[in-house]
């Protein structure tokens, strides 16, 4: 589902904004560390902070379903990737391990674009969930005409 | 709702972008970057839309929107909940979010391809701020509740009588060229501002040329501007002030969607990318435009490297100072300036120093002007210079009086409104960045006297 060179662009310590729903369809949205692609490139996990994702894994927990958004600010080139929860656990030291990694990235990249490493470093993203989905979609989410197109779709 | 919108103002600027989470009636949500949202009133935001994207499909389904708007410098966060009311294709609102993307076109070459489709007005429903987001951090508070920086000093007056110090400064100016300078020392002393122009309209090419500028450098003065083009150009077709904040975060956005045109059926409409005015590194700008009598006068032009540096309270304080300073400039145009009734010639002709040495060259097909191989100045203000320079060579005279030179028809100056005074402020200009060495010196009303240091040799030459 998710290609070698796609899975290295979406580790590589981006923005990224997740969406979930309530049972009356009204939205939430959260931003999260990152998410690492498994290894059977079927299924992402996004590390979401405790504290400020409750309402969104209160939404997971009521119907799974989830976008997550990724954004290479310098460039804008964002990708959204939609699917179905499978697995919400506290996250593991494997998990705190890639999401301080992702996070690292992240900080990097908002420096990139202007923001003082005094602020950019407060940002929290400890402790934190881990929220296995199966990716079921792809889009191509960079701004412009082709913004929303389908890139893939699971069988 | 406890917190105010009215208290999140400096997550409007469009610093950070802003997530937008939507849902299908099918119950699968939809997230994205939003790169601009406005505020309207305590209870309601507005979205520029230029695509019929996903979101736009989702809100017609299912009307609820959340947006995650973060502050540009602390990072704290605020979850909002939105419902779309309506969308907006035309009026004041649509024009103010229209001239902003407009703006990005412009410099990202994709002027009639990227536009605002329309302005979508949405109701705030909820304001949550997101505990935990950021880790405390005492300085960040106090950075946050700083006021305006250029009267932290000065109490709760201060703005009024800076408002004053700047007003009575340009009501004192007895002629252009002191009004302009006028205007740029106490927007830029006051607001402590380093970089500031101003740009004069000329209506008879549809252009503006800058008169005169601060923190740029010699050299400045006489860089044009097209009508439309770029963000000053925008701002003077439509007489409307704009902000920018993170000037450099828009051209990204812009060029990213130019990437996506690119391999569209439009990328033939796309034209060449256009630089930034001044600063190639500037991070926020505010352009003023100057109007008097529903005429465009010129434009004000602030540029910093902070991207937050100009705030909703600078561009109504400035735009205060603008409209008094355009009203100034054009009864300064207008006015004929009463001339010294003495004969031209009574100043001593100095003598050029030994050894020095200036070749002018005129280039007849668009009338500009060379010193030593070095472009100086070209149109109406290149025909003045060439004019005075050869009469002063040949030796007949040094000095010129304005009159002269509007009665001269090989000039071509129009025969209304002829905004010679600033021709000539701007050819002064130029001559002192270029070769102070030749000056044009003011020796009494409406009359001035060339001064040279240097021997001149004039040469006309028909290749460009």
């Amino acid at each position: 589902m998710i290609d070698e060179t796609l899975a290295d662009f979406l580790q590589s310590g981006l923005a990224c904004a997740v969406a979930t729903r309530d049972a009356r369809l009204v939205p939430d949205c959260v931003l999260a560390a990152g998410v690492r692609i498994e290894r059977d490139r079927k299924h992402a996990t996004v590390f979401l902070h405790d504290t400020i994702s409750r309402r969104t894994l209160a939404n997971l927990k009521h119907n799974g379903q989830i976008a997550v958004t990724l954004e290479h600010l310098p460039n804008h080139h964002t990708i959204q990737l939609k699917g179905e929860v499978t697995r919400v656990s506290k996250a593991t030291e494997a998990d705190i391990a890639d999401a301080t990694r992702f996070h690292a990235g992240f900080v990097k990249e908002i420096e990139y674009v202007g923001v003082a490493p005094r602020f950019s470093r407060r940002l929290a993203f400890l402790p934190c969930h881990a929220v296995t989905f199966r990716v079921e979609a792809i889009f191509e989410q960079t701004p412009g005409p082709k913004a929303g197109a389908c890139l893939k779709e699971a069988p | 709702m406890s917190t105010r919108l009215s208290e999140l103002m400096d997550c409007f600027q469009g610093v950070v972008p802003t997530g937008i989470a939507t849902c299908s009636l099918d119950g699968r949500p939809n997230v994205t970057f939003l790169s601009y949202v406005k505020y309207l009133d305590e209870r309601h935001v507005a979205l520029s839309c230029q695509f019929f994207n996903k979101t736009k499909r989702n809100i017609a389904e299912n009307p609820v929107a959340a947006i995650w708007l973060m502050h540009p410098v602390t990072r704290e966060a605020h979850r909002v909940v939105i419902r779309f009311l309506r969308s907006e294709f035309k009026g004041p609102l649509f024009d103010e979010m229209a001239l902003r993307i407009d703006v990005i076109a412009s410099h990202t070459g994709m002027s009639g391809v990227f536009k605002l489709l329309s302005a979508d007005i949405y109701e705030v429903l909820e304001i949550e701020p997101v505990e935990g987001h950021v880790l405390p951090d005492a300085e960040a508070a106090e950075a946050l509740a700083a006021p305006p920086v250029a009267f932290r000093a000065k109490g709760t007056r201060g703005e009024l009588a800076a408002l004053q110090a700047l007003s009575d400064r340009i009501s004192r100016a007895e002629c252009l060229e002191r009004l302009i300078e006028a205007l740029l020392d106490s927007t830029t002393e006051l607001f402590e501002v380093q970089h500031a122009m101003v740009l004069l309209y000329d209506e008879t090419r549809a252009r503006l040329y800058t008169l005169d500028s601060r923190g740029y450098g010699r050299g400045g003065s006489g860089a044009e501007v097209g009508l439309g083009e770029g963000l000053i150009g925008a701002v003077a077709r439509s007489r409307k002030p704009l902000r920018v904040s993170h000037a450099g975060s828009d051209l990204r956005y812009g060029r990213a969607i130019r990437r996506g045109v690119e391999g569209s059926k439009e990328a033939d409409k796309l034209s060449r990318e256009i630089p930034l005015p001044g600063l190639h590194d500037a991070q926020s700008q505010l352009v003023l435009p100057l109007v008097a009598r529903e005429k465009l006068v010129g434009v004000l032009a602030l540029e910093s490297r902070d991207p937050l540096k100009f705030s909703d309270w600078h561009e109504a304080f400035l735009n205060v100072a603008a409209n008094q300073a355009a009203l100034a400039i054009a009864n300064l145009q207008e006015q004929e300036e009463p001339e010294d009734a003495r004969p031209a010639g009574e100043s001593q002709r100095l003598k050029p120093l030994a050894g020095r040495k200036r070749a002018f060259t005129f280039y007849p097909q668009d009338d500009a002007v060379f010193v030593d191989g070095q472009y100086l100045i070209r149109n109406l203000p290149g025909r003045i210079l060439w004019k005075i320079l050869r009469e002063f060579v040949s030796g007949k005279r040094h000095e010129f009086t304005n009159r002269e030179l509007r009665m001269d028809n090989a000039l071509g100056l129009p025969p209304l409104k002829d905004n010679l005074e600033s021709r000539l402020i701007l050819l002064r200009k130029r001559l002192e960045e270029k070769c102070p060495d030749v000056r044009m010196v003011p020796v009494r009303r409406g009359a001035f006297a060339l001064e040279s240091d240097s021997e001149l040799t004039l040469s006309e030459s028909a290749q460009p």
